[in-house]
């Protein structure tokens, strides 16, 4: 169960999400506080991705109310939605990374887009990619870079806008154990730095290094809850 | 601000080069369609400028009989003054008049060289006021200057005149009809072209607005795509336009000289109107691809 004294990042009440006839999601209500790790758990097809792609608005609820980082996603328009998008940094299992550009243009992107001045985007994406251990390759076009160095120049740029919430669609699915590695370094470094994790993944290593809490589901259901110890604390249905 | 509006040209400029057929397609497209509603923009604002000339009054010529006395000169101007159609009476003696000649057709100045005597007669140049687009005025009054005594011709643009009227008023509405046909060809081919560029960007637009991109910084560099297209085919279509201009208007000089017309390009304001009307065009075609895109 959730501390009800930490700040809440993410609320989801008696969310539902249909495509047509097929729900992908149903029913699910949880909380994720501020400086939590969570992990989204499940069998494929079980909604673990519509459920992330429902907090940073990529699809709509069908019914039920989400609150993100104070934001109700049901009551901004398009027009919040950059800014929305902008309070979130968003992994992606395909690393989503844009190929004609250069690594430090694909994760100086998330500021350009937010406004900064050039020498600020420099000096922050110079770190971040630091961090990532990819500085050298900061010239370099994503096609020439392996699985896992794409990965991380994906974590890169959802991290190099100082969010306080970062989504993981399954960050390690395509990638060998030592790149897997290191992203959960890179992502364990930034939770240090504050940030919220929410994290899609089948990959228990993943689940028994970082210490969270898991949110299993279910064809689109919650179907248990449990903290890092493998302690059952909530069941939802 | 200013290093995004540089970026948002870098993007623009590199998506231009890798679509340089298709956008140098769409700039021929704007370039002809500038020079065509430029070409018929030209002659009707040529035509507009001797219709304004003759506005201010429309010149008669009343040719004196050979072997006319000074008294007689004196009478016809008097009668002529005396006239509340002409507002202007001024006389051109045979030698004026073959200086005149001699200095408008300075290149064939041999053919005056051996003139055993000059041919040309003494004149009275008459300026008649126009009201509207009525010519019957300067009939009326060159009717009545012929019947002068010793006046031997007079010669005024006659019949002439009252058709050029109706081709100029045909030439203006082809220039409004053909300048509006080629905006709108010009607007959906730069549409087109742009919403290309768009598509074939679509993963990265896709990206962008997963990253928080507002819609007017993914945006930009497609406008300012529509807008280099719409400038430089217009500075282009107005550049070939002019180098035309000199071109034929060199090789006819001596005809207009020998018409007394002077065939002038369009004023700096109308060439800037039409740039002005193309950049217009570029931003207009980046408009409606997105205009489009809303509604699909």
């Amino acid at each position: 169960m959730t501390d009800p004294s930490k700040n809440m990042i993410v609320r989801m009440f008696d969310v539902y999400k249909a495509y047509g006839k097929t729900s992908a999601i149903k029913g699910v209500s949880l909380e994720v506080a501020s400086g939590d790790i969570v992990f989204i758990t499940g069998p494929s097809g079980a909604g673990k991705s519509t459920l992330l792609k429902l907090i940073y608005k990529a699809e709509v609820a069908t019914q039920g109310q989400i609150i993100v980082d104070g934001m109700n996603l049901s009551r901004i328009g398009s027009r919040q939605l950059p800014e929305l998008r902008r309070r979130l940094g968003v992994i992606f299992q395909d690393f989503k990374l844009i190929a004609g550009r250069s690594v430090f243009d694909n994760v100086a992107l998330v500021l350009e887009a937010a406004g900064e001045k050039p020498k600020i985007i420099e000096k922050k994406v110079m770190s971040v990619l630091r961090t990532a251990g990819i500085e050298e390759k900061a010239r370099v076009f994503p096609p020439s870079l392996s699985g896992g160095e794409q990965q991380r120049v994906a974590v890169s740029r959802a991290v190099v806008g100082s969010p306080r919430l970062i989504l993981a669609d399954e960050p390690t699915a395509s990638l060998d154990p030592d790149s897997a590695e290191q992203i959960m370094q890179l992502l364990e470094t930034f939770h240090a730095r504050g940030a919220t994790l929410v994290i899609a993944t089948h990959n228990r290593r993943i689940i028994s290094r970082l210490k969270g809490r898991e949110i299993r589901l279910e064809r689109g259901c919650v179907k248990t809850q449990e903290i890092s110890s493998d302690h059952e604390v909530e069941e939802n249905q | 601000m200013k290093d995004l509006w540089i970026r948002h040209f870098r993007h623009a400029l590199k998506d231009m080069r890798s679509h340089r057929f298709l956008h140098g397609i769409t700039w021929i497209t704007i370039v002809l369609s500038i020079i065509l509603s430029g070409t018929f923009t030209l002659f009707a604002s040529n035509a507009a400028d001797v219709i304004s000339s003759w506005r201010a009054g429309v010149r008669i010529l009343a040719y004196l009989e050979e072997g006319h006395t000074e008294q007689d000169r004196l009478r016809i101007h008097n009668i002529l003054k005396e006239n509340n159609l002409i507002s202007d009476v001024r006389f051109i003696s045979k030698t004026e008049a073959l200086e005149s000649l001699r200095s408008r057709m300075q290149r064939h100045s041999a053919v005056f060289q051996n003139l055993p005597e000059n041919p040309l007669p003494d004149a009275f140049e008459l300026r008649v006021r126009v009201e509207g687009n009525s010519w019957d005025t300067v009939e009326e009054v060159a009717l009545y200057v012929e019947k002068i005594k010793n006046i031997e011709d007079v010669e005024y643009g006659g019949q002439w005149v009252g058709r050029f009227l109706k081709v100029i008023a045909m030439l203006r509405l082809a220039a409004l009809g053909m300048g509006s046909l080629f905006f709108l060809i010009s607007v959906f081919i730069v549409a087109n072209t742009i919403r290309l560029a768009f598509y074939s960007r679509k993963e990265e637009v896709e990206i962008m607005r997963l990253v928080g991109a507002e819609e007017g910084f993914i945006k930009a560099p497609f406008y300012i795509q529509g807008l280099i297209l719409g400038f430089s085919g217009g500075l282009g279509g107005m550049l070939i336009l002019f180098l035309t201009y000199i071109t034929l208007t060199f090789r006819m000089d001596a005809t207009f000289t020998a018409l007394a017309f002077d065939f002038s390009f369009l004023p700096l304001h109308t060439v800037a109107v039409m740039v002005g009307v193309s950049t217009l065009i570029g931003w207009m075609g980046a408009y409606l691809s997105f205009r489009q895109e809303v509604v699909e």
